[in-house]
């Protein structure tokens, strides 16, 4: 299963990657592969399909903007409504982490 | 080509023809928001210490297939209608690429359905419904008498006559004789022509105009016997002529009487009785030169046909209404012998209506083996289609929770479908050329070696038809798998992976079902094969030393008595042919049919009694007909030099006539009564020639051809035994032929070989065309029954791994499979079976040498069938078994 993940988890760590500030999508990559200390590699191409898909519900919104060497860049910024379905989406994937985390250290007894 | 630069290619296809219009900046700003992602990844590529086209190269790779997630991504945004059809085109055609088995098995499955159906009804089209190829043909009729509503008598010159200028809804009637044997003889050469015999009104009525020269005045068709002049067919002109432009006025022989060369008709008419090519044409005033049987001005001899043209704004019905006022006069005016009840007026339609009889069982077989092939195919289609709507389940599961709309999913399996049915289509209609051409070829020449020419066109309405029942087939099972997925919930179809039990069982009953069909026509197939190699071998005589042809003095009016004369010459010369063994004179052809029945009686007895049929085949046979033909004698003896008109008149019977006489075959000496005379019995042959299993064998008496007083041997069928290739010896033997008298035609010149596959044309189209739809049935069962395993074996691939895990050999697994894959065979076979046993006697009159019911046959057609199931259901069963488990279990 390395390199795939489920689709709503994609959704979640993008609108987490965009917490800190808009970026474009080759960012969002980047920060992913950084944060998890290289672990979770972006499949690529289903990032664009997820970056529509989140505008069309509403979560991010885009611009394009010049990068800093002078660039066209589509930017994704959060919108309020992002950031509440972050933040459900955080406390949800932390009380599942935390139940698999329970069982996984189970021993038998 | 990778997948990857046909996608960029499809792609750019894709926008050129979509275009400037409906590309919308959205697409551009995808396209840029991409390539700067692609940039950049290269830009970390180089940074890593790649070269710059391979960083590129590796940006690309690891976005896994740039294109593809382009269109995913435009998935997402709502575009325009048109563009997505593009996409869904490219998407499916690619998807088609990558299941190039389901693809090739699809298209193949629609091509032979469409090319079999359009092939069967374009000729049957062409055989009933089709006008003649003439302007305003539609408003050509033909007037018949009838005395059953399907038999059509011809009326006859007196009954035209009556007509003419008579009804008002015809602006034009005309009569003719189209199938009149004109021999021409011109620039030293000798031929006879398929010419017909017409009225003034003819050329006018079809609407066609001359290349060269003029057709016939009315005039020119006034007084009888008074004006001899012909027109010539375009092929003719051309090919015995050299194309002269000067031929008009030239002076030609026809049937011995010379003629005036009038006009040219245009390139590919060829008369009005479609099939038989008319190239040469005189006016019906010269009847007494083109028929010498009888006088056809005489309401006794009906040797014309009547055709007319509807008037403009006149309908059938009106003519009808009209005709049926003039019923009586035209019933006075018709031959009294042939028991004309009424007088019909049909549209001119296809082959003229006596052939159309004749067509009618030949048709039917042939709708009814292209309706069961549509059939196979179009389960067969259902069953490939709903196997991988099964194996798409997953897939399709995916992306209706990734959002796709059932709508959208839809759309997509859609145009799958009509991609497959399209290409399936076209493929189908390019084979039914060929197939058509085929199937023609097998009337290319009569039983009396004359030339036919049926043009079998394409007939678009029904491959129309055809293209849009598979189109409908593919639609309606193609979208099944959209309807299921959205009511099933897309995390249970994720979580298990396959479909449910149930559509295997689907699979099997239409493979049960396609098997069924496949061993009736096989056992059908077998029969008609085997009835073929018993006529064209077994049956009859050893026929490849035979030949027959024909000397028709009467055509250009001999007397009774110098033809004879000049027969016994013609006899001479030809058995002093080197290679010619021997050559002896018969009345009609040598294959099959009687040329006519005579009533026959015992001496002392009225003629039809309850014992006795009253009547007999009946043959005039010359001396050593049964030796030249190489069929013993049983007892006696056969005809003699010495049988002459003036010896004790003699009479050979065959084994079914002695015992249905006498009860016995030692019958030399009896005497029998034909037609009113005594003859005496002085041999007999057995019951040699072929006949139908479902009839005995016929009861013929043979009479000495210079005894013959039925008719004067004025015209006469030569049959020649010779040594080596019959064909060889023609030139010689014509050469003789002239040498004794240049006038006299000789005609229908044909080895028996010939005549014999002529004479069962019927029957081995029917056997050929059973064959090839019993092997396309047979093949496109196996690949259903193929899909059907495979499917299973999918399904059931871990059991499998299990299995093999804990130490089932893999021998033992494809047991497993193959037993449980074929019991849909045997489901089939036995109705097969079943129905090749119910459905023989319809059979009956198509077999000769065999019974409808014939257990060699249908054991051999059941092997072939288990053969056949057994490898399409070894081979995925094989495959399975061999994979190893570890790939079965990680795939989850």
């Amino acid at each position: 299963m390395a390199g795939e993940m489920l689709q709503g988890t994609l959704d979640m760590l993008v609108l987490k990657a965009l917490q800190v500030e808009p970026m474009h999508g080759w960012g969002i990559t980047e920060r992913i592969e950084q944060w998890s200390n290289g672990v979770l590699q972006i499949n690529q191409g289903s990032l664009y399909p997820a970056l529509h898909r989140l505008t069309r519900q509403g979560y991010i919104t885009s611009a394009w903007r010049v990068t800093e060497n002078s660039r066209r860049a589509r930017y994704y910024a959060l919108t309020a409504a992002g950031r509440r379905a972050l933040s459900n989406e955080q406390t949800s994937w932390e009380r599942l982490s935390q139940a698999i985390d329970l069982i996984m250290r189970m021993t038998p007894a | 080509m990778s997948l990857m630069s046909w996608f960029h290619r499809a792609r750019s296809a894709g926008r050129l023809a979509t275009g400037v219009i409906s590309r919308g900046d959205q697409d551009a700003e995808l396209d840029d928001e991409l390539e700067f992602h692609i940039a950049k990844a290269t830009e970390r590529n180089v940074r890593r210490g790649m070269p710059p086209d391979e960083a590129r190269r590796a940006a690309l790779a690891a976005f896994g297939g740039l294109a593809h997630w382009t269109e995913q991504t435009r998935d997402e945004q709502r575009s325009r209608l048109l563009e997505d059809f593009t996409r869904d085109v490219q998407y499916g055609v690619s998807t088609l690429r990558r299941n190039p088995g389901f693809a090739a098995s699809a298209v193949l499955t629609i091509a032979l359905a469409i090319a079999a159906t359009t092939t069967v009804f374009s000729f049957i089209n062409t055989i009933y419904l089709r006008p003649l190829g003439v302007p305003e043909g539609e408003r050509l009729v033909r007037i018949y008498g009838a005395d059953r509503p399907e038999f059509d008598l011809q009326l006859g010159y007196p009954a035209y006559q009556a007509l003419r200028g008579r009804v008002r809804s015809f602006d034009l009637v005309a009569a003719h004789y189209s199938t009149a044997p004109l021999y021409l003889t011109s620039r030293n050469e000798s031929a006879e022509v398929m010419g017909a015999v017409v009225s003034a009104e003819y050329f006018p009525m079809l609407g066609v105009t001359p290349v060269v020269g003029r057709f016939f005045s009315p005039d020119e068709d006034a007084v009888p016997d008074r004006d001899a002049v012909a027109v010539i067919g375009h092929g003719l002109w051309q090919s015995r002529f050299g194309g002269d432009p000067g031929i008009v006025g030239e002076h030609v022989t026809i049937n011995a009487r010379v003629f005036t060369i009038i006009g040219v008709a245009p390139r590919g008419f060829e008369g009005v009785t479609s099939g038989w090519v008319n190239e040469l044409w005189i006016p019906t005033m010269m009847l007494r030169t083109g028929y010498r049987w009888c006088d056809g001005f005489q309401r006794t001899c009906p040797i014309t046909s009547v055709m007319a043209r509807l008037a403009p704004g006149a309908s059938l019905g009106s003519a009808r209404a009209e005709m049926a006022v003039l019923r009586q006069s035209l019933l006075d005016a018709a031959d009294p012998t042939d028991s004309i009840r009424t007088v019909a007026v049909t549209p001119a339609t296809g082959v003229p209506t006596w052939q159309q009889l004749d067509y009618a069982r030949l048709s039917t077989l042939l709708a009814a083996i292209a309706i069961v092939l549509m059939a196979v195919a179009c389960a067969n289609l259902s069953g490939l289609l709903l196997a991988r709507g099964v194996a798409r389940q997953r897939e399709l599961a995916l992306r209706c929770s990734l959002g796709a709309g059932r709508w959208r999913l839809a759309r997509q399996l859609l145009t799958e479908s009509v991609i497959v049915a399209v290409l399936g289509s076209a493929v189908g209609l390019g084979v039914s050329l060929w197939t058509s051409r085929a199937l023609v070829g097998f009337f290319a020449a009569d039983n009396e070696g004359y030339v036919h020419r049926l043009v079998v066109p394409l007939d678009w309405r029904v491959a129309a038809f055809c293209a849009a029942t598979t189109i409908v087939t593919v639609l309606l099972f193609g979208l099944m798998p959209a309807l299921r997925v959205s009511r099933v919930d897309p995390v249970e179809a994720l979580k298990t992976g396959s479909g449910s039990p149930g559509r295997s069982r689907i699979g099997a009953a239409i493979v049960a079902g396609q098997m069924m069909l496949s061993l009736s026509l096989l056992v059908a197939a077998g029969l008609l094969t085997r009835s073929v190699a018993h006529v064209m071998t077994r049956g009859d005589v050893d026929s490849s030393h035979l030949a027959q042809l024909r000397l028709r003095p009467r055509l250009v009016g001999y007397t009774a008595e110098r033809a004879q004369a000049y027969l016994a010459r013609a006899l001479e010369s030809i058995r002093r042919v080197p290679g010619v063994v021997d050559a002896v004179p018969v009345r009609g052809s040598i294959v099959r049919q009687a040329t006519d029945e005579v009533p026959i009686a015992l001496p002392g007895e009225a003629v039809a009694t309850t014992r006795t049929k009253p009547e007999v085949e009946y043959f005039d046979i010359g001396p050593r007909y049964f030796a030249t033909l190489g069929v013993p004698v049983l007892a006696g003896r056969e005809f003699s030099e010495r049988d002459t008109p003036t010896s004790p008149a003699v009479a050979m019977v065959n084994e079914a006539l002695a015992q249905r006489l006498w009860s016995t075959i030692n019958v030399v000496g009896r005497t029998v009564i034909l037609g009113g005379k005594s003859f005496q019995v002085v041999g007999v042959v057995g019951n040699y020639r072929a006949h139908r299993s479902d009839e005995s064998p016929p009861a013929s008496a043979y009479v000495a051809f210079w005894q013959s007083s039925f008719e004067p041997q004025i015209d006469a069928r030569v049959a020649i035994r010779m040594q080596g290739d019959p064909v060889q010896l023609f030139p010689p033997i014509r050469r003789a032929l002239e040498a004794v008298d240049v006038a006299v035609p000789v005609t229908e010149t044909i080895t028996m070989n010939a005549q014999r596959r002529a004479t069962y044309t019927e029957l081995r189209l029917g056997g050929a065309v059973l064959t090839v739809g019993a092997s396309l049935a047979l093949f496109l069962s196996a690949v259903g029954l193929y899909g059907v395993v495979s499917f299973v074996v999918a399904r059931r691939a871990k059991e499998v791994g299990i299995r093999l895990a804990v130490g089932a050999r893999p021998g033992e697994v494809v047991a497993l499979f193959v037993r449980q894959g074929l019991w849909p065979m045997w489901l089939g076979a036995t109705l097969g079976l079943a129905a090749s046993i119910a459905l023989a006697p319809l059979l009956s009159r198509w077999l000769f040498g065999i019974a409808p019911v014939d257990v060699p046959t249908i054991v051999g057609a059941l092997v072939v069938v288990v053969m056949v199931a057994l490898i399409a259901t070894y081979l995925p069963a094989n495959r399975a078994a061999r994979t190893d488990p570890a790939i079965v279990f990680r795939a989850d």
